[in-house]
């Protein structure tokens, strides 16, 4: 049995790994800013019969961070996992954030993420075992239109999980990155549109094709993909005999990073505009 | 406001290295070049390279501001834009202050985006534009002990590839350029903002070590940043600008080989090039 906190647990692929490790028998400790926004965790863990323990953590604030951190060890000994999935997104071309709204979307993402490494870190470097899972997306990978600052964050998330992944492991800790493509959550009520991105954005007709376009290629057939496959391959991917660092999850996802892979940049682009036959 | 399509050039960062170079090599093909850097005096000769020259701090918004106000009054829009600004964060992601990793954001990728964002209602206007963004080949692969640099290259990267998508329609096109170890002033700017690492750190031989790695790998015979000034040339003029640029063999090899190696093997690499954290 291991301990697993996991981050941003109100809903959307944090609430289903919460379920996930639950299951499987492992102490879990799920967090989210709102304890609030408990209810859907709560009865869905009271429909299997799950313990889990709920606890306040706010990205934004290193104290609260702290005291979940040291809560989770005084109840039930060293986390052995922890999920970092909280989370927002920020629509908008790159023209229209704010600089209030492109830091907010980099405070959470990236050095919430930060700040959560910071704080489990060192006491799994301590005791030399301890697994760091960093949920990146397939946006970390490759960037779409009018989500270029979520991509940036999760494009940073890939290079400092990477780099942790050279310094952590000869101390025992291991990092898993985790890329999810589109799959349907309440993740949309973690998405905050720039207040410039309206009608009269010069950005907004083109936005609307990009999104038909974008639906089009992701379910062709209107089928969707079941997000629980994501809870299920991060419990898998902590458990992996072979670890690896980077695991790639749901069709759409590992179709373009295969296809980026291969092809060189002016390439894959080019696949990508033919694939989404929309340009200009 | 001249009629005519404006295709004055501005680059950020021109005291030293790419940035100097670039200014120097364009004035002298005879485009219209506004050199920039924090402190005037430290471009004050370029001015007799028949570079106008102007003092711009991507960390400062009313500097910004003027110096975009400057290039706009007298040209129309800012034609070319080429943000080179940036530096290194060196340091284990465990140990560089949030504060240092903060300034490492502002710098690379903050006052990136803020200073594209001035120059693009101009350049939309005109239907036609370039964005020229220095990243690195750091902004696709990651070495260990440079993990906020190299995130800050990578949300550079995610930046620009949505950008391209978004701009495409109003004549801009965006351009990366990714260049190699190239002599110029980062290795004593990653040098001087290494940080973490100190006396009793678990990293303070890892530091000490890829410190030294640094040093020798620019001890060697590598290119000049003129050679980065000619691809950004194209860039700037080419009817059809590539992408991406990655400059230097040694650059392109890299590459090659994170796109051909299986992660494992990709690891072992870095593992010949970089020594990892010892534990004793």
């Amino acid at each position: 049995m291991s301990s697993v906190l996991i981050t941003g647990c109100s809903s959307g692929f944090g609430l289903l790994t919460a379920l996930e490790f639950a299951r499987n028998g492992d102490r879990v400790f799920a967090t989210m800013r709102n304890l609030d926004k408990a209810g859907p965790l709560k009865d869905a863990a009271a429909k299997e019969n799950l313990q889990i323990s709920l606890l306040k953590l706010d990205l934004l604030d290193e104290s609260s961070i702290a005291s979940a951190v040291d809560r989770a060890e005084a109840d039930a000994g060293p986390i052995d996992v922890v999920v970092n999935n909280a989370a927002m997104e920020l629509r908008s071309p790159i023209e229209d954030a704010s600089e209030d709204e492109v830091r907010r979307q980099f405070e959470t993402n990236v050095f919430g993420t930060l700040r959560v490494i910071r704080q489990v870190l060192p006491r799994m470097r301590d005791r030399r075992a301890g697994t760091i899972v960093n949920l990146s997306s397939i946006g970390g990978i490759v960037a779409a239109p009018y989500a270029g600052y979520y991509s940036a964050t999760k494009h940073a998330v890939e290079a400092i999980s990477e780099a942790l992944h050279y310094e952590a492991r000869p101390f025992g800790v291991r990092i898993v990155v985790i890329e999810p493509g589109a799959f349907p959550t309440e993740f949309g009520s973690n998405a905050f549109v720039a207040a410039k991105f309206n009608e009269s954005s010069p950005y907004h007709a083109n936005a609307q094709g990009f999104e038909k376009a974008f639906e089009r290629m992701r379910a062709p057939d209107g089928v969707r993909q079941d997000p629980a496959v994501v809870a299920r391959a991060i419990y898998a991917a902590v458990h992996d005999e072979a670890p690896k660092l980077r695991y790639t999850v749901g069709a759409d996802a590992q179709m373009i990073a295969a296809v980026r892979k291969q092809l060189d940049f002016e390439g894959f682009e080019a696949a990508m505009r033919k694939t989404l036959d929309w340009w200009d | 406001m001249p009629d005519q399509i404006s295709n004055a050039i501005l680059i950020t960062g021109c005291s030293t290295g790419i940035g100097r170079a670039t200014a120097e090599h364009l004035a002298s093909r005879g485009h219209t070049v506004y050199a920039t850097a924090r402190r005037l005096e430290s471009i004050a000769d370029l001015a007799a390279k028949d570079c106008k020259t102007l003092a711009l701090d991507v960390t400062d918004e009313a500097s910004m501001l003027a110096a975009v106000r400057v290039v706009e009054q007298a040209e129309g829009a800012v034609g070319v834009l080429v943000n080179n600004a940036g530096y290194a964060q060196d340091g284990p992601i465990e140990e560089v202050p949030l504060d240092a990793v903060r300034r490492q954001f502002e710098t690379n990728v903050f006052g990136l985006v803020r200073l594209t964002q001035l120059v693009l209602p101009a350049m939309r206007a005109q239907k036609w534009g370039r964005v020229i963004n220095v990243s690195s080949v750091g902004g696709k692969v990651v070495f260990p002990g440079g993990g906020f640099y190299h995130a800050t290259k990578w949300a550079v990267e995610a930046i620009s590839e949505a950008m391209r998508f978004e701009l495409r329609p109003f004549g801009i096109d965006v351009a990366v350029i990714e260049p190699g170890a190239i002599q110029s002033s980062y290795e004593e700017t990653s040098l001087g903002a290494m940080a973490g690492g100190g006396d009793g750190s678990p990293y303070a031989q890892f530091n000490r070590e890829r410190a030294e790695r640094v040093t020798a790998a620019y001890a060697g015979k590598i290119a000049g940043p003129e050679a980065v000034a000619k691809v950004i040339e194209h860039a700037a003029t080419s009817k059809h600008p590539r992408t991406r640029y990655t400059v230097t063999a040694q650059a392109r090899m890299v590459m090659s080989l994170r796109r051909i190696l299986p992660d494992r093997a990709w690891d072992r690499f870095i593992g010949t090039q970089f020594k990892p954290p010892r534990v004793e």
